[in-house]
């Protein structure tokens, strides 16, 4: 326990330097930890008083007539999965938000990235396009416009339908520029390549 | 649809770094902290029921990019200072327009430090918004300003408590 909850005593709290208690947080003003000398300060919430006090959910044993758990028969179902609709024990149920997974759904959803409030990482395409469109240009990387020109029109395509970020959505304006200049960067390689051409030919 | 399908609200302040942007996120039951590099979005997520502590820890950062900032200005000014000098004392017209040249070169560079140096200190004392959850302390990415930390922990208390006093008990995070 990280967090030292002492019953019948103010609530300490360990400072995150030293890991020493520290008592009298307050969010107003700060207070410097009497080992290592760190400024603090902040709130304490009733979850750390709580944390000693905590039972661990195991699951009750069923009786006689009562519904029991798809995975532990012998325990009695708490509640019911929202995707699969299996009876779950409190041991096995998941909650997520305001519904209830059992670990099979739970795992399945992970794995295909179904569950916003699972998702760890997100390519966001739009901006990847923007990128890959806009810095080529404003850095004047002639050379490379013809990878990075392509692969802006290809970023812009592809994740026209893919789920965006989970906070500022699928970003189609920035897909839609960084597509613009993509095509910008294809049209001033060819460009540069036939007057070099040309240029050859002349001499 | 283009929107976000869930809700977030920023939260204020920002990281920044070269190839990427950290930000906080509330939503109706946790906080979202996001570290974006170059398109690439990862998350992590603090339910309001299992944050034991919201901690601002003070830390020296902005005292050592303003030693950073303030050498660099120091350096670019003596240099300058060095070079307007010889420039006084040369009396071929290329050569002296060439050392004024770098004089002003370095004096831009100077000057440049010394305004992020100005900035850095306007922005306020630098720290790190620490949660502490059963599973130990962690920084939250995004927040490292003092005065940006207390607008955060002022719009975040009042729902991890109403999360912790409406609900029964922590639960185990899913």
């Amino acid at each position: 326990m990280s967090a030292a909850a002492v019953a019948g005593s103010p609530v300490q709290f360990a400072c995150p330097v030293c890991r020493r208690p520290v008592l009298d947080l307050t969010p107003e003003s700060f207070v410097r930890c009497g080992f290592c000398r760190t400024e603090l300060c902040g709130q304490v919430f009733p979850a750390l008083a709580s944390e000693v006090s905590r039972p661990v959910q195991r699951g009750e044993q069923a009786l006689e007539g009562d519904a029991v758990c798809f995975f532990h028969p012998q325990k009695r179902a708490e509640e019911t999965c929202s995707k699969c609709g299996r009876f779950v024990c409190a041991l096995c149920e998941m909650p997520i938000d305001k519904e209830h997974f059992c670990p099979t759904c739970l795992g399945s959803s992970l794995e295909h990235g179904m569950l916003e409030e699972l998702v760890p990482r997100r390519i966001v395409w739009g901006q990847l396009a923007l990128l890959s469109g806009l810095l080529p240009l404003i850095t004047f990387m002639w050379p490379f416009y013809i990878v990075t020109g392509p692969a802006a029109v290809g970023f812009a395509i592809y994740g026209w339908r893919k789920p965006g970020s989970l906070v500022r959505g699928k970003r189609r304006v920035a897909a839609s520029f960084g597509l613009l200049f993509g095509l910008i960067q294809i049209v001033a390689f060819v460009a540069l390549v036939i007057l070099v051409r040309q240029s050859t030919m002349e001499e | 649809m283009s929107g976000p399908s869930r809700q977030y609200e920023k939260l204020p302040g920002r990281t920044s770094h070269v190839v990427g942007v950290a930000r906080l996120w509330a939503h109706a039951d946790h906080l979202l902290a996001t570290t974006n590099y170059f398109g690439i979005e990862n998350y992590q997520r603090y339910y309001f029921r299992d944050i034991q502590t919201l901690l601002i820890r003070r830390t020296k950062a902005r005292m050592w990019w303003n030693v950073g900032f303030g050498s660099c200005a120091a350096l670019g000014a003596l240099v300058g200072g060095g070079f307007w000098f010889a420039s006084t004392r040369v009396e071929d017209p290329s050569g002296k327009a060439t050392l004024i040249g770098f004089a002003v070169l370095f004096g831009i560079g100077a000057a440049f430090c010394l305004i992020c140096m100005l900035v850095n200190s306007a922005r306020g004392a630098t720290c790190a918004l620490v949660a502490q959850t059963a599973a130990g302390a962690q920084s939250l990415p995004g927040t490292s300003r003092v005065r940006a930390a207390r607008r955060t922990l002022a719009r975040i208390a009042p729902r991890i408590l109403e999360a912790q006093t409406s609900a029964p008990g922590p639960q185990a995070p899913a």
